[in-house]
């Protein structure tokens, strides 16, 4: 199996043939991890979700392939963990266990004051935090409460990936406390490429907002999730 | 009165002066200016003053290169980013100005114009630029030929020494196997997704121009299997010119006494030469390397962070080396696939091959078990026996 | 929006249009080398060609600006060609002898000298300090300068009994092949680590952390509620490797960081085997902009060694030959607990015979 052959089933949707090629040879495990620098944004983020997958399975251990992604996101010698952080997130959320020790550090990446600094930073890093953070949301809403704050400063970010990549989080959150700012970004209409379920969507931030007002609002009325 | 009095006392004195030289930039370059004065604190605090990491990089690939933040950005505001680009040089380093120029043009309108010439795994360094230059150098060096190195858990960038560029010892063609293994490995060099990094370097003889067995995980070191080639006539030169004591500088010096010398004819026994290189080192015009050549494979060296130094240790004797190379790139496949499975996190090969036995790791990866491979045998019995009889 | 497709994965440009057309011809055919004097080679091929190389001091830290003038010699004596070393020298190389004094003189004029062939001190390998990396003890380019103005004389020449080769390591990461060097110069730190406990968590994957300690020195804590590590002091040995993998650790200390030196390593393997550097002197005090200390104390080793090796000896030949008490009687230097190895493999490194000198 080389790159081109799991490219193509990752854009065909084809995950059980992946998987089974990927679990077919351990070395096939580290050509899906360098598809995760794939210049294709879509083969990039469909290789997360076969990292979910593979997860989910149980039966192939990704614990040391956690590790390996966490260290490329703080590495002395720089590697760049271009999808580091979704990809852990997309592991813990599959299977927690596999990624127990490395979903804080993900998380928390945007505590770096060198990430949150738009005038010089790797927003490609930032925004993958971010979509982590959204990402398990649902699944594990005490895991990311405490980031709210930050994500709601981040709404006024001035990239529109940061923005709507926070906006839509957040209100996987169900953060209440940014539906203010939320609502002030009705007439953002830069367009952002957001990976959901398994396919890219391009959409504008504005509606990034709105949908998450949708969901806090959901949330309020029916006296909030437990 | 100059604003870096304990730098500038390194401008004096007779070996070249790096800070004469970051000053002529200075005069044209912001971000040199403020290096200095950040050195400057360096040197009266006596402390670094560059944080921790910094994770930038460009579309496509995992690396090449290194994030660097300074922690006194209100200071030096022109080196608060100051990070490195790592160029793929050309093979054993050699430049044609052209190409030199081409890239000191990209750097002064991009960077601070500070290079490293060249660094330690032996690319050339762009040194000092900011997040916003690193797409438009790497689209300018592609388009003209250039491409990154290594950097983080992957292949990092193979060196070589000069081979048979200019040395009458090479055994292989170093600069050839260095440029085919960079282009074959392109992939692994780009894409980290090994559990530590891996570094080959390639010697064309045993005097190991490049330090490849302190420094590489996988050593490739150039020798011979057949008599080193004797010029006797040249020997007796030697013999008249006075300069060399044969008997003394280089019978006696023979670690394995292999060599006589009765005063007209010089007598090696080949079978018990194992090749140090002394005697060809002293005698160039006499004595040559043989001509059945090719090259030793020793794997596992390795600075000492964490469990220690170690100096890469031989796993295949002899292997000719001609291109394009299959039986090499084979072992490496080999190789690559057993320690990428079995590597822990931040596992140099040579430590794996440490933790589980180089005789377990060489079964594994399907060589057999050679005298060659070791020193001595194990002096402690605790050996774990695999075969034994089962009751009837 | 799709961004520009651009070509990735070339690799380096061949080195075939890099090579001067002397060596392009003679490639793979020299016969042997002549060091016609300091700094000066010329090989000869079987067709009978002659080149000459001219080898000289860099700085490895070196400008655009510098650069150029490499190329403007190379274009006016080379033919258009140059190299780099292994060890950071440039080379230039030229297929007409007349060249080769106007070559060192316009060099000298630049403030290189030429040397570095032959039993000489080639260049001192060294990392980036204080220029450019995060986990420097010192500076490296700093000490390289001022050691190298001390020792210059034998650069310049080829008088001592080997090759000398030394390195530089501003940490025990030790970027380079510090670990085989005739004499090491490295940086080190002699306190631990200091832990920032609210942020770790957040900022370093704990099991890493406690990976990285080669003495297992680190272990998971909670403190406050919050999940952090402690160093068991006792069992730090100051390598900061932690710090490396966890930048919530930090262990610079400038009033204890100092440099250590190291002697007796060998990477070639003529005569004897590769060989690991050994302590010389644990400590010597981080002393910009000059080192002092440092330079004195290499300059010492340096001297005894050229003064009582026999030829072809290497630095740890030399030792292997006298004896570490001598090493240490004839150099003057203090042999103190330090010296007496305590990690793995430590016994292997006892005098378990009678061989004592007196």
């Amino acid at each position: 199996m080389d790159r081109e052959t799991l490219s193509e089933l990752l854009l065909g949707r084809k995950y059980q043939e992946a998987m089974d090629l990927v679990k077919k040879r351990h070395g096939n495990l580290r050509i899906l991890l360098g598809l995760l620098y794939s210049e294709e944004e879509l083969v990039r983020w469909r290789a997360v979700t076969l990292l979910g997958l593979v997860a989910a399975e149980g039966r192939t251990e990704l614990a040391p392939a956690v590790r390996r992604l966490l260290w490329f996101l703080n590495e002395e010698s720089s590697t760049v963990g271009w999808c580091s952080a979704q990809a852990i997130a997309e592991i813990y959320r599959n299977n927690p266990g596999m990624a127990r020790d490395a979903i804080r550090p993900v998380l928390h990446l945007s505590d770096d004051p060198e990430l949150s600094d738009p005038s010089n930073r790797n927003t490609p890093i930032l925004a993958g935090s971010i979509w982590a953070i959204g990402a398990l949301a649902e699944d594990e809403p005490s895991l990311v409460s405490e980031m709210g704050p930050s994500l709601v400063k981040f709404l006024e970010d001035p990239e529109p990936v940061i923005r709507g990549f926070s906006a839509w989080a957040l209100g996987r959150m169900r953060f209440a406390a940014a539906e203010e700012d939320l609502r002030k970004l009705a007439g953002d209409a830069a367009v952002i490429s957001l990976y959901e379920g398994d396919a890219l969507k391009n959409i504008s931030v504005a509606r990034a907002a709105g949908g998450a007002l949708v969901k806090i609002r959901k949330n309020s009325s029916e006296g909030g999730e437990e | 009165m100059s604003d870096t009095p304990m730098i500038d006392q390194l401008e004096t004195g007779p070996w070249p002066s790096f800070i004469k030289d970051i000053k002529r930039m200075a005069a044209k370059n912001a971000m040199c200016k403020d290096l200095l004065g950040l050195l400057e604190m360096s040197y009266k605090d006596k402390r670094t003053h560059w944080k921790h990491g910094g994770i930038v990089g460009v579309r496509g690939y995992g690396g090449g290169i290194i994030g660097r933040y300074s922690d006194s950005p209100e200071k030096f505001p022109n080196v608060s980013h100051f990070h490195t680009v790592r160029v793929n040089q050309p093979s054993a380093w050699f430049y044609n100005t052209g190409a030199l120029r081409y890239l000191c043009d990209l750097w002064e309108k991009h960077g601070s114009g500070l290079t490293n010439l060249h660094g330690s795994t032996g690319d050339f360094v762009m040194l000092g630029t900011t997040t916003d230059q690193l797409e438009p150098i790497f689209t300018d060096l592609s388009e003209h030929g250039w491409d990154l190195g290594g950097s983080g858990s992957d292949v990092r960038t193979p060196s070589c020494c000069n081979g048979m560029a200019r040395c009458e010892f090479a055994c292989y063609d170093t600069m050839n196997l260095c440029y085919d293994l960079t282009n074959e490995y392109q992939d692994e060099l780009h894409r980290p997704a090994f559990p530590y990094k891996f570094k080959f370097k390639m010697s064309g003889c045993p005097n190991d121009c490049v330090a490849s067995i302190a420094r590489s995980d996988c050593s490739i070191i150039g020798t011979w299997r057949d008599d080193i080639q004797q010029d006797n006539a040249a020997v007796t030169e030697y013999a008249k010119g006075g300069k060399v004591d044969i008997a003394n500088d280089v019978v006696a010096k023979c670690p394995t006494g292999c060599m006589s010398w009765d005063g007209s004819k010089l007598s090696i026994d080949n079978k018990n030469c194992n090749r140090c290189m002394h005697c060809i080192n002293v005698m160039p015009k006499a004595l040559r390397p043989g001509k059945d050549k090719g090259a030793m494979i020793l794997l596992g060296a390795k600075a000492p962070i964490v469990q220690g130094a170690l100096l890469s240790s031989v796993i295949v004797p002899f292997i000719k080396m001609e291109p394009p190379y299959e039986e090499f790139k084979d072992l490496i496949r080999r190789i690559w696939e057993f320690w990428d499975e079995h590597g822990e996190n931040r596992e140099r090969i040579g430590e794996m091959i440490v933790r589980i036995g180089k005789g377990n790791f060489v079964e594994e990866i399907g060589l057999e078990p050679l005298p060659a491979m070791i020193k001595e045998p194990r002096s402690n019995p605790y050996i774990f026996y695999e075969e034994y009889f089962e009751e009837e | 929006m799709a961004a520009p497709k651009r070509k990735t994965d070339i690799g380096p440009p061949h080195y075939e249009q890099m090579l001067h057309p002397m060596v392009k011809a003679n490639y793979g055919k020299w016969k042997y080398h002549e060091k016609v004097k300091p700094g000066v080679l010329m090989h000869v091929s079987e067709t009978g060609d002659k080149l000459y190389t001219v080898r000289a001091a860099s700085s490895r830290l070196v400008s655009i600006d510098k650069i150029r003038d490499f190329c403007n010699l190379a274009d006016k004596y080379c033919d258009g060609y140059l190299r780099f070393t292994s060890r950071n020298n440039v080379e230039f190389m030229t297929d007409k002898e007349a060249n080769v004094q106007p070559i060192i003189d316009e060099l000298s004029k630049m403030g290189h000298p030429v040397g570095g062939t032959g039993n000489s001190i080639s260049n001192i390998v060294h990392t980036q300090g204080w220029v450019h990396c995060h986990s420097s003890a010192t500076d490296a380019s700093g000490v390289v300068k001022a050691t190298m103005d001390e020792l210059i004389d034998y650069f310049t020449s080829m008088k001592l009994p080997a090759h000398l080769r030394i390195a530089v390591a501003c940490c025990l990461n030790m970027c380079g092949a510090v670990h085989c060097s005739d004499i090491a110069i490295l940086g080190i730190h002699r306190t631990p680590p200091t832990i920032d406990n609210d942020k770790l968590g957040n900022l370093c994957e704990i099991p890493s952390t406690v990976a990285s300690c080669p003495k297992a020195a680190i272990r998971p804590k909670v403190i406050e509620g919050k999940k952090t590590v402690e160093v068991v002091e006792d069992l730090c040995m100051y390598c900061g490797n932690c710090y490396t993998v966890c930048p919530a650790m930090p262990i610079a200390n400038p009033l204890n960081d100092g440099i250590s030196i190291w002697v007796g390593g060998k990477v070639s393997n003529s005569r004897h085997a590769p060989m690991f550097s050994k302590l010389a002197i644990p400590y010597l005090p981080n002393n910009p902009p000059r080192w002092p200390e440092v330079t004195g104390a290499v300059k010492n080793i340096v001297e005894t060694y050229a003064k009582d090796a026999k030829k072809y000896e290497r630095v740890g030949e030399w030792i292997n030959r006298i004896g570490w008490q001598k090493f240490f009687e004839k150099t003057g230097l203090e042999f103190t607990k330090y010296h007496i190895d305590d990690y793995t493999l430590a016994s292997s490194t006892y005098n378990s015979s009678t061989h004592v000198k007196f």
